[in-house]
């Protein structure tokens, strides 16, 4: 086990790499010599891109720009400058990596949270109209863009006045004590965490309904029901545990996922996460910063993948032999 | 228990519980009753205000994007120079946009030597930075210096330079600044109206040691940010907000000598997207908003009542619409074309600098029906870098192209240049069909509908546009960099104060923004010889009358050569909640955080 | 619906693969239902240029913001008209918010009437169209938009870049990824290794950052068009390395079968067999998967255009009518503008969601031979 582990990790170095070199082809393919039109700003001073140029060795072959890139980031941290912000790319993103963080696991428990109780309603009734509903209800949720689901759910709070319109913390929120503070991220995680966790729920659904039905066709199940125990018991204390379990190591490969759905939401209810920065450094040609941030996101999925694959492997010890 | 339910539960509890708690937490203001323990200073500065009100309060404004810097001189984007410019730091003069006139802000006042070449800046005694520090001559001599600094090279750098030669500034004492120019200037008070003033205490040494790019940046803490203007910086969330509070040190006064600001809080919330940010305002949330777009125009006025503001109108824009037409030649040594050619190729040139076909295509242009179209009726025809909003230097007949197809086409007829071969597009005398491309920015959403317009109104010429809407820093960058367009629709915000000599480099031939070919070394046409003359008569005569005969010459002498050619301005209309006393915007930047620093929030009833 | 009773498997006459997932597949309403919507749906597009009564971007000054037409049968004087017509329109007030009907006048639909001129598929030109009215009105059946053009003209153009770019994309990345799967997962070795880490990378990334950082590579001054094919490559891009990963998987299960041994045995070249017997029996799977993954290159589109780099004014697509109408004020007095690019997305994307699971249903051998699963 423990060498499967190690295994595991030691992968994810080449992984990284390639990444990092990936995106470092794409920043030499964007157009347009940024040394150039930095100049033309007036903010940007000489010194700075004079330092830049020392840095990242702009003016050398690739393979020595690609040597030193790879060098500020693993040993510096340095994901270069953002030009349009005049900062340390990584000040930049710190912030919003952890902000996306919180509303991909909120955007998780509502997937899983409506998911895991929808799936077994479904599959206990199998093909009766709640479970043909329900299918078409997940549909649904695919279905309607982000965009749009996003914009109508906005209006909806305008309405009503329950929940704040976007952004993450209240005016006040220094002020409130910690219950007040919980309760304020809460109101603002809701509306965003519902628009990224519906979406994927038609899948979730549909797995856990075909992993019930699945243990329910197992031979302990059938024992179980021949002991004359009631059928609630049968599927909620027996068949449910082993039926959730693959769906927990699910979590972890699609953080990833989480974390792009959380992109274009982040935009309509201005939450300060990592994909808002993106799109702003894209507009700005910021080179260094989209890249950062690409990077960045590349690593928290990797990392989830990682994750997923070990507790995978705990579950289920014959994969750490195959 | 079932575990899925228990999710459910535990979910449907919280949910209930933030809905309890959603009646709280909304516009509290801040706590602690207003109590001011440092002395006035020894000479104030009294603002006679219409209503006199108490302290307390906040005031909430949408912003798109994050401030870059707080150091306001080095600041480029109005993300920036909303918090910077008069909020954190002032000057010696200030524009006050209502009566329009520069009012002595850290100066008490000043005289102008009758040859015109000196004038002599009072101090205020008793004005002070945000840390308590007084600010003297000292200070006013190191701010100027920033401005004027060769490396810097900051944008306003050559407004410094009349007659070719730096201002000369020397401190008579503490409290007296004696500044000499070469020649009388007309631009003198206003510049120094833009000098904000930095402490020389706290960036002297960042100064000196070439550093002062990137000193108050972003990451400054609060406390060690020292300003000089009615407001500092109590909070910086990334991405999310920037809070500003009461300078305490603020020499600003009302007239029951009540020190200024009033309000506890001025913030600005970070919305990117413009619809969440009118959503915003409807729930409460925001209390101004500076963009609204024509066609929402009815349903802000229609609402009124219901969300508790004013929609006031505030008459055409300052800022300008036109389309230029690249006539620029290679000026910059290290390019890689030759020096002088011209970037476009030699066929569109030869169309492009005839003068006929400049008016042609201003005549073939109903900007009628673009304003009626774009702009739902809510703009105005312009012919003038100062638009019919601007009470002071608005020319009414000046030379104009306007439209008149038949015109059009007879200029066209009589260049010879018609459709050869039935394609609907006309040839010129070479057989070349005439067809270019039109650039714009493509998030403003208006100039891409005028775009839109211009190549179905010229279409009806014979003339092809291809419409290319791109991101704005691509266009920048197409614009002074690269040269890469042939036609281009874009426009200029006003300067503050609107005068034609803040915006002379639309007319110097070597200025940034003299767009169809900018940075002349020398001017290269008749034209751009005159204008140069004209604005160089026109900043260093005192005499307004003068001014004003000289500006309307200006603006003759560029719309005769319909260089650039004029497109509709829009109307400004602003909604703030009526719970805010001294609101008075104005079609001045800023315009509606111009007088912040005296606007009141009104003694809220206590609600249910 | 009740079970089918279980019959004795020795009483049913063997029947085709085909005939049995025929079969299964009518069985799924919500499926016929679906297809036969994106059957409709792409050939709307296809005609678009005929059905529609304008062209994209052509624009009629006075009438922006206008509603759509009320379409009536029985003028004041009692006539009946069997096409219909609609009454000339005013404005009410300056905004061009509100409009009345003149009820005395009276402009009826034609059909197949001289419009303006277009190339069908680039190569035909024509001035036919399915329906008009008399210049100088205009008939807007699903209302104008700010610039007074016709929604329902700009919605049928849309759907041409809306529905082909998904299936453009879906092409390219199939191709790539059946190829390179097929391939990784027949030959093995250091071959598959090097495909299987290139896909790993690929999929590594968040789809939505890669497809920003991609964007960005290409000149923003590129013209509309490209701007198309860009998103598409841009698409398909990303589409292949988990399609790829599949593939390989379900080659190298079939591998082992026998008859591929046997074809191996008799000396059939390797292409051949890759794409002779194992390609054609990952065939069920891809068919689904391509159903599944149309839509989300569809919304991906979407994404592009709201975040201002997908295809540009004044071609149409449904994503940036998607995106023009987002204003509250406009929701609340045009919803139009909104709903007919939202419902044809929606109505599209979940067409080819119903397809999917009814496809997944009927080529699920569990299923197609009766009995509960």
């Amino acid at each position: 086990m423990r060498t499967y582990i190690l295994r595991r990790f030691l992968q994810m170095i080449p992984l990284l790499l390639g990444i990092s070199f990936l995106t470092f082809i794409l920043l030499q393919l964007a157009p347009g010599d940024f040394l150039t039109t930095q100049a033309e700003n007036p903010m940007v001073s000489q010194e700075r891109l004079d330092a830049m140029k020392r840095q990242f060795g702009l003016d050398k072959p690739w393979y020595v720009q690609y040597g030193l890139y790879l060098e500020n980031i693993f040993l510096h941290f340095d994901f270069g400058e953002s030009f349009d912000r005049h900062e340390k790319v990584f000040v930049v993103l710190r912030e919003g990596l952890l902000n996306t963080l919180l509303l991909a696991l909120a955007a998780a428990l509502v997937t899983w949270g409506l998911a895991i109780p929808l799936g077994v309603w479904s599959a206990v009734r199998q093909y009766s109209w709640v479970d043909k509903g329900l299918s078409v209800f997940g549909v649904i949720c695919i279905s309607i863009p982000e965009v749009l689901s996003g914009l109508l759910l906005l209006m909806l709070a305008v309405r009503t006045g329950w929940l704040p319109i976007g952004g993450m913390h209240s005016l006040d929120y220094d002020e409130m004590d910690w219950v007040g503070k919980a309760i304020d991220l809460l109101r603002h995680l809701a509306l965003p965490a519902l628009v990224v966790g519906l979406t994927p729920l038609a899948g979730r659904m549909r797995q856990m309904r075909g992993n019930l039905l699945d243990v329910l066709r197992l031979d302990y199940v059938t024992t179980a029901r021949a002991k004359g125990l009631p059928e609630n018991v049968v599927v909620f204390k027996h068949a449910l545990r082993n039926a959730i379990n693959p769906l927990i190591t699910l979590f972890g490969y699609t953080l990833g996922s989480l974390v792009s759905g959380a992109l274009i939401v982040e935009i309509l209810f201005s939450w300060p996460g990592l994909g808002r920065i993106t799109i702003e450094a894209l507009r700005m040609q910021d080179q260094y910063l989209v890249l950062g941030s690409v990077l960045m996101a590349s690593f928290v999925l990797v990392l989830g993948n990682l994750v997923a694959d070990i507790l995978l492997a705990l579950a289920d010890p014959r994969i750490a032999y195959a | 228990m079932l575990r899925g339910s228990r999710v459910l539960g535990i979910a449907g509890a919280l949910w209930c519980a933030a809905g309890l708690l959603s009646g709280c937490g909304g516009g509290s203001q801040g706590g602690t009753a207003y109590k001011d323990s440092i002395p006035l200073p020894a000479e104030p500065l009294v603002f006679n205000l219409p209503e006199t009100g108490q302290h307390g309060g906040r005031f909430v404004f949408a912003e798109t994007s994050a401030p870059r810097t707080f150091n306001t001189i080095m600041g480029n984007e109005s993300s920036t120079s909303d918090v910077t410019d008069g909020r954190l730091f002032t000057s010696l003069v200030d524009f006050n946009n209502e009566t329009e006139q520069l009012t002595p802000q850290l100066c008490t006042s000043w005289e102008v030597s009758p040859d015109g070449k000196t004038s002599t800046w009072h101090l205020r005694r008793g004005a002070a930075f945000s840390d308590g520090h007084p600010i003297t001559s000292t200070d006013i001599l190191f701010s100027f210096s920033i401005y004027m600094d060769d490396t810097l090279h900051t944008s306003l750098y050559d407004f410094f330079k009349p007659y070719g030669q730096k201002f000369k500034i020397s401190a008579r004492d503490s409290y007296t600044v004696v500044i000499e120019t070469a020649g009388p200037y007309a631009m003198l008070v206003p510049v120094v109206s833009s000098v904000y003033i930095m402490p020389e205490h706290v960036l002297g040494d960042a100064y000196r040691h070439g550093q002062f790019a990137s000193a108050y940046d972003v990451n400054t803490p609060p406390e060690k940010l020292v300003t000089s203007g009615p407001w500092k910086l109590k909070e910086y969330v990334p991405n999310e907000k920037t809070v500003l509070t009461r300078n305490p040190y603020w020499c600003g006064v009302d007239q029951k000598k009540q020190r200024l600001p009033y309000l506890e809080e001025l913030v600005y919330t970070i919305v990117p997207n413009q619809n969440t940010a009118a959503l915003k305002f409807e729930a409460g949330e925001v209390d101004a908003l500076d963009d609204i777009k024509p066609e929402n125009f009815k349903s802000y006025t229609d609402n009124q009542k219901k969300g508790n503001f004013t929609f006031y109108d505030l008459g055409p824009s300052l800022n300008t619409n036109f389309l230029i037409l690249n006539l620029n030649r290679v000026h910059d040594p290290k390019s890689k074309k030759k020096l002088g050619s011209t970037y476009l190729d030699p066929v569109k040139y030869a169309w492009f600098n005839n003068r006929d076909f400049r008016i042609a295509i201003s005549k073939a242009i109903d900007r009628d029906a673009i304003i009626k179209s774009v702009y739902n009726g809510y703009a105005v025809k312009n012919w003038s870098t100062m638009t019919p909003g601007n009470k002071t230097w608005y020319t009414p007949d000046v030379v104009k192209y306007d439209y008149d197809l038949e015109g059009a086409k007879q200029l066209i007829a009589k260049l010879g240049w018609k459709d050869t071969n039935g394609d609907g597009i006309i040839e010129d005398t070479q057989g070349h069909p005439i067809r270019f491309s039109l650039k714009t920015n493509s998030s403003n959403v208006m100039r891409v509908a005028m775009s839109n317009f211009i190549k179905d109104d010229l279409s009806k010429l014979g003339i092809q546009v291809d419409v290319a809407p791109l991101e704005f820093n691509t266009l920048i960058t197409t614009l002074r960099v690269d040269f890469n367009f042939d036609t281009m629709l874009l426009g200029l915000q006003s300067a503050t104060p609107p005068d034609p000599g803040m915006g002379q480099n639309v007319y110097r031939s070597s200025g940034l923004t003299h767009y169809w070919n900018i940075r002349q070394p020398k001017p290269e046409t008749a034209v751009d010889a005159r204008l140069d003359s004209l604005v160089e008569q026109n900043v260093t005569t005192l005499d307004i009358a003068e001014r004003h005969r000289i500006w309307t010459e200006m603006q003759n002498a560029l719309n005769q050569e319909c260089l650039f050619i004029w497109l509709p301005s829009v109307e400004y209309k602003v909604p703030i909640r009526n719970r805010f006393g001294n609101v008075h915007p104005t079609i001045t930047p800023h315009r509606i955080l111009w007088n912040i620093d005296r606007v009141f929030a009104k003694a809220q009833k206590p609600s249910a | 619906m009740p079970e089918p009773a279980p019959v004795a498997l020795e009483a049913l006459p063997p029947q085709s693969p085909w005939r049995m997932f025929w079969r299964q597949f009518r069985r799924s309403h919500l499926a016929l239902v679906g297809g036969v919507l994106l059957a409709l749906f792409y050939l709307l597009s296809l005609f678009a240029p005929f059905l529609a009564p304008y062209k994209q971007e052509s624009m009629d000054r006075d009438r922006f913001f206008h509603p759509p037409h009320r379409i009536h049968w029985i003028d004041a004087r009692g006539h009946f008209h069997p096409l219909g017509f609609i009454h000339p329109t005013r404005m009410v007030s300056l905004s061009g918010l509100e409009w009345e009907e003149d009820r005395t006048g009276v402009v009826p639909i034609r059909l197949f009437v001289h419009g303006e001129r277009y190339r069908w598929l680039g190569l035909i030109p024509s001035d036919r169209h399915l329906f008009g009215v008399d210049p100088p009105y205009r008939v807007f059946l699903l209302g104008a938009d700010p610039s007074g053009r016709d929604v329902l003209s700009r919605a049928l153009y849309g759907s041409q870049v809306s529905l082909t770019v998904g299936l453009l994309g879906l092409v390219i990345s199939f191709t790539i990824g059946l190829l390179l799967g097929g391939i990784s997962g027949y030959f093995g070795g250091w071959i598959d290794t090097a495909i299987m880490r290139t896909t790993e990378l690929l999929l590594s990334i968040p789809g939505l950052y890669l497809i920003i950082a991609l964007r960005g590579i290409f000149p923003t001054t590129l013209p509309s068009q490209q701007v198309y094919l860009a998103i598409v490559v841009i698409l398909a891009f990303i589409g292949w390395a988990g399609l790829a990963r599949i593939i390989r998987g379900m080659v190298l299960s079939i591998r082992r079968q026998e008859y591929v041994a046997a074809a191996e045995a008799l000396g059939m070249s390797r292409l051949r067999i890759i794409s002779r017997h194992i390609l054609p029996n990952t065939l069920s799977f891809v068919i689904v998967a391509a159903t599944i993954t149309i839509p989300g290159y569809i919304l991906g589109e979407i994404v592009l255009s709201f975040l201002g780099v997908g295809v540009q004014e004044p071609a149409a697509s449904w994503g940036n009518m998607l995106t023009q109408a987002q204003s509250p004020a406009l929701m609340a007095s045009m919803p139009w503008l909104l709903f007919v690019p939202g419902t044809a997305i929606f109505l599209t994307v979940m067409a080819f969601n119903f397809l999917g699971d009814g496809l997944r249903d009927a080529l699920d051998p569990r299923k197609v031979m009766g009995g509960k699963t």
